[in-house]
């Protein structure tokens, strides 16, 4: 964007309205900028233009013929016409020229509701159809495309986003086209799968029709049935911007949201497919506790008691009693109150939340495209808060000689990640007691003497800060799940309880109140985060150095 | 209220011409108002909300008046049993009679099927996104004919639920989904009353009901019932 802002700025009327765009912008963004939508299929803000559905023509003053605006440079004093009569006409014929041959899949197509074609022929189209029965060119139907994506050539309006983002963005030319005239189509060599393109699931969503499907989404859900909710990825440290696709509390996906600082219009498969990690069988229902060598479902209430003494017992054993083991999973503000709950409540200096390795490789890229090789989501808000106080070893060390009794652990899964488990495993097991917070019923937890169930950050409101020391906001897409709670309340509640007092309150709150303590996020305001996110002026040349 | 209980309709309208002041009869706020004491110490005139003292005689309970009432039940009850024509017997001996219904009765829902056997329902959820009780329950899967491409593995109507609007059939594209005269839906657990597939498509009460609310009145081969 800083490169944007040095180009000149071009001023130019479109429809009446003066519009002030910076040199080399096309008529169709200016257009966008001072709320004209021009309809368009193959122009993505991505992508390279390439002007081939011809949907966005309008009309300018002085030319002989309309011009398409994706593909045209604003030039100072340009005078353009959307709304012209000889542009809707033009639109209008061209919708035609491309429903020609199109199928009449809606009832089945996964893409009505969010098409871009139904949407057109109801804006700007109505007509009968001049075609008569029988003579539409049919093509190949539910082509297999790999694991992913299912193809159907009769719908494709032939727009070439998915080639140019194959080509430009992916960079593995999976998808191209194939014959000429009226038989054009879409396709992959011979029709064979797909394979080696870790980036492919974003054809299916810059399709503005149907062809492209996601075998994953497809037929699942109608998508107006679907809640939308703007998050922020967590499954590496990129922080890719999302939107989260659910109904009545399951995630039928997620979509990528356009952040042109972070992600741009993308996400990696991985990413996409990581819903399914957040909810499914595993998830914890209640909280559990240990008794007589078995876990046992408990109320809250009784886990809450059982929480209390043994941090009461903890404390009893001296300064090294308790340790802390923080996670770089949940979000930023339970790391802020836990970093108070370990200091203030439980009195500890044991804290970590290296387990892993992971916050060494938190700028390094794991391919050249989006993912970062640090599979947490907020571990560079672990670093800012100054969670790494005592090293994991030696707090694993004190755990194995019995100095520490209690371990409150702030996700369970993540010490999953230590490179050396059997260790782990003994280490825990030395501690009498040990609470943890978890979202999934995982073998190790057995070990815990106290299980509360966490809410993952699709159910609650926060921050991550990713690699780019950005603070970007999630959404709450639905509540948490069976009685699961999020950990700031119950850290809140434990702290009553042990007559201590940590930060309290809904995300926004919270975050507001870390930020004017904490100079690492540089007095950020939850409101000044956006759907967008921001960067404190203090990270702003880490992001620099890495991009 | 004694003296006043034996007083006729017509004295006491004489007393009221005698002792309001001529030309003036009570205003409605007069006549009708709370009187502190009840009926008793209400003045003449005055409606109470009990048997008023100055109803017409012909108006009064009276053995003439449940003699009148008697002729007209005896006469509607003599009616019903020996009925001269089908508009004088309001009831039928349902279940072996039936009242024969419009062809546009909406009773309980149909899947209708092709030719071949298959469900003509492609899993468009166009019934359960206008359904206003929200009552359909669809789930789609992969139906091998690549025409053909999505079909309903569930499709649930819950009947206690189901306000039998005929929204469903109008949004069908398929003409997938019809009505039919078929009323009958009593069962003895809530969990019956769930229409599966198997039901909507091949119960047996099928075979003896007419087609109800439906988008052809005549249609082609291509629709099976």
């Amino acid at each position: 964007m800083s490169e944007a802002t040095a180009k000149p700025m071009v001023e130019l009327t479109i429809d009446g309205k003066k519009a002030t765009v910076p040199d080399g912008t096309n008529v169709l963004e200016a257009a966008k900028s001072v709320g004209i939508r021009v309809p368009n299929f193959c122009y993505h803000a991505d992508l390279t233009w390439e002007g081939s559905c011809r949907m966005c023509l309008v009309s300018i003053e002085g030319r002989p013929k309309l011009a398409p605006s994706c593909c045209e440079p604003v030039k100072a004093g340009m005078v353009v016409h959307v709304g012209s009569p000889e542009a809707e006409t033009a639109r209008r014929a061209q919708l035609e020229f491309i429903l020609l041959n199109h199928p009449l899949d809606c009832p089945i197509c996964d893409q009505a509701g969010e098409c871009k074609l139904q949407d057109y022929y109801v804006e700007h189209g109505r007509y009968e159809s001049r075609m008569p029965r029988g003579l539409k060119v049919h093509k190949k139907k539910v082509v297999d495309l790999g694991e992913r994506i299912v193809l159907d050539k009769e719908r494709c309006v032939l727009c070439s986003r998915c080639v140019r983002f194959c080509r430009e963005v992916s960079g593995s030319h999976a998808l191209q086209f194939f014959t000429r005239g009226v038989t054009t189509e879409i396709g992959t060599e011979n029709d064979g799968p797909i394979t080696g393109d870790d980036y492919i699931g974003n054809v299916v969503d810059i399709c503005p029709v149907g062809a492209l499907t996601a075998k994953d989404f497809r037929f699942r859900q109608r998508v107006w049935f679907l809640k939308s909710a703007e998050s922020v990825c967590g499954h590496c440290s990129t922080g890719c911007n999302i939107r989260v696709d659910s109904k009545d509390g399951t995630v039928y996906r997620f979509v990528p949201r356009r952040n042109p600082e972070v992600n741009k219009s993308w996400i990696c498969d991985a990413g996409r497919d990581s819903y399914k990690l957040l909810q499914g069988p595993g998830r914890l229902a209640g909280p559990r506790l240990r008794r007589a060598g078995t876990h046992v479902p408990a109320s809250w209430e009784e886990a809450l008691d059982a929480a209390q003494a043994a941090i009461a017992h903890g404390k009893k054993a001296g300064a090294n009693g308790i340790a802390a083991i923080a996670s770089p999973d949940v979000s930023t503000e339970a790391l802020y109150v836990f970093r108070a709950f370990a200091r203030d409540v439980l009195g500890t200096s044991l804290v970590d939340y290296r387990v892993d390795g992971s916050h060494e490789k938190t700028t390094v890229m794991a391919d050249k495209i989006l993912r970062h090789a640090d599979p947490h989501a907020n571990n560079t808000a672990c670093a800012w808060l100054g969670l790494g106080q005592a090293s994991v070893n030696d707090i694993l060390d004190a755990c194995e000689k019995e100095q520490v009794k209690t371990l409150y652990v702030l996700r369970a899964e993540f010490l999953r990640g230590h490179p050396e488990p059997e260790r782990v495993r003994r280490a825990l097991s030395r501690v009498e007691h040990v609470i943890a917070h978890a979202t999934h019923d995982i073998p190790e937890l057995t070990l815990a003497s106290v299980v509360f169930p966490d809410a993952t950050y699709l159910e609650m409101d926060g921050t991550f800060v990713n690699y780019q020391g950005r603070v970007q906001r999630f959404a709450r897409a639905y509540p948490p799940v069976a009685e699961a709670w999020p950990a700031t309340g119950v850290m809140a509640q434990l702290a009553k309880r042990l007559g201590g007092a940590v930060p309290a309150g809904t995300a926004d709150k919270l975050f507001d109140e870390m930020s004017a303590a904490e100079p690492a996020f540089g007095g950020l305001r939850w409101k000044d985060l956006g759907l967008l996110g921001a960067q404190p002026k203090s990270a702003q040349t880490v992001g620099a150095e890495e991009r | 209220m004694s003296s006043q209980a034996t007083e006729t309709h017509r004295e006491t309208e004489a007393r009221r011409q005698t002792e309001a002041p001529q030309g003036s009869s009570p205003t409605v706020q007069e006549r009708y108002r709370i009187v502190e004491g009840g009926p008793a110490a209400a003045p003449t005139g005055t409606h109470t909300g009990h048997l008023p003292n100055d109803i017409p005689d012909w108006e009064r309970p009276s053995v003439w008046a449940t003699m009148k009432g008697l002729v007209v039940t005896t006469t509607n009850f003599m009616k019903n049993l020996f009925p001269q024509n089908r508009w004088q017997k309001p009831t039928i001996n349902y279940p072996e009679e039936r009242r024969a219904y419009s062809p546009r009765f909406r009773g309980i829902h149909q899947l209708t099927k092709r030719p071949d056997g298959s469900l003509k329902c492609v899993a468009c959820f166009m019934c359960a996104t206008i359904c206003p009780a929200e009552c359909i329950v669809i789930e789609a899967a992969e139906f091998p004919d690549k025409r053909v491409e999505k079909y309903p593995v569930r499709f649930d109507i819950d009947m206690l639920r189901c306000v039998m609007c005929g929204l469903c059939v109008d949004a069908c594209p398929e003409e997938a989904i019809i009505m039919t005269g078929d009323y009958e839906m009593a069962a003895f657990s809530r969990a019956e009353t769930v229409y599966p597939i198997s039901l909507l498509a091949d119960r047996p009460q099928l075979a003896s009901t007419p087609p109800g609310y439906r988008p052809r009145y005549t249609p082609g081969p291509d629709l099976v019932r």
